[in-house]
């Protein structure tokens, strides 16, 4: 127990929400499948139509290229969001396992908790330092493979994406 | 818009009912895919707006703003392409709608009436 004054609520070492990651993943996964079930309903043109089938055929290839490119997007988005749950379990029991050893994690630092902790004691302090160390070694990893996790997905909805005039440009 | 000849689809094989389909509620003189065409890019097109609309409804927290940045413009381009192919099958519908009158009435009498 400490006898100072509460220290401020201290930030959290990872944010994000790998819930509604999952839901626009699957969202996306649902949309893919509407557009294509739409698009395999439509007929090519027969009769009088025929001279519109050059545009029919367009679209179709422009809804493909949608599909494939949305179910790409989910796949990218539910990878990361297990990736973001799996840290913020991790960061989670980090922070539990701080406290009863003296150590307070704020944002990405692992730190001594504020106040008098007990009787002064080297010993217990060099003890403290090595646990903080080792938990600040555990946090890193964990932020540095969430960091690599984000750069990725970035990466694929970024790269996935082309241009859907150029397609269209280089179709006719 | 080109006019080249259709030579079947180039994606996404299986189509849910066998091409020349007679729709039973054409008008006289219509020609029989005339009216199934058209209904099907309806359908297509009520598709495209509901798929925009459902990932629009989606709000995800990514947790980093350069993340959060990314995927909202991912939803956003995505959206912006779904709307604009919407406006595309909009407008073939119109346009086959529009061929499909003047087939019904070569005389161009409706049109003057």
């Amino acid at each position: 127990m400490t006898w100072s004054p509460q220290p401020e609520r201290a930030a959290p070492p990872v944010l994000g929400d790998p819930a509604s990651i999952a839901a626009l993943s699957a969202s996306m996964h649902r949309v893919a499948r509407l557009i294509a079930g739409a698009v395999e309903a439509v007929e090519p043109l027969t009769g009088p139509q025929r001279r519109q089938g050059g545009e029919l055929r367009e679209i179709t290839r422009e809804a493909a290229r949608l599909v494939a490119e949305v179910e790409r997007g989910a796949e990218a988005l539910s990878e990361h969001g297990a990736d973001l749950a799996d840290s913020l379990g991790l960061a989670h029991r980090i922070v539990d396992r701080a406290a009863p050893l003296g150590l307070r994690v704020d944002g990405t630092v692992v730190q001594p908790a504020a106040g008098v902790l007990g009787v002064a004691d080297a010993g217990a302090e060099e003890t403290r330092e090595q646990h903080r160390r080792r938990l600040q070694r555990v946090l890193d990893t964990v932020l540095i493979e969430l960091d690599a996790s984000r750069r990725a997905v970035q990466r694929r909805l970024e790269s996935g994406r082309t241009d859907p005039r150029a397609s269209r440009r280089t179709s006719r | 818009m080109t006019t080249s000849p259709p030579a079947g689809r180039p994606h996404l094989a299986g189509a849910a009912s066998a091409p020349g389909t007679l729709d039973r509620s054409l008008e006289p003189g219509q020609h029989p895919t005339h009216r199934s065409a058209i209904t099907q890019l309806r359908d297509l097109e009520m598709a495209l707006e509901q798929a925009g609309e459902e990932l629009f409804a989606v709000v995800p927290f990514a947790g980093d703003d350069l993340t959060g940045a990314v995927i909202n413009g991912y939803v956003d381009r995505t959206v912006a392409d779904l709307r604009n192919l919407q406006s595309r099958v909009a407008q073939l519908r119109q346009v086959l709608h529009l061929a499909a009158r003047s087939s019904a009435d070569p005389s161009g009498q409706e049109d003057r009436r």
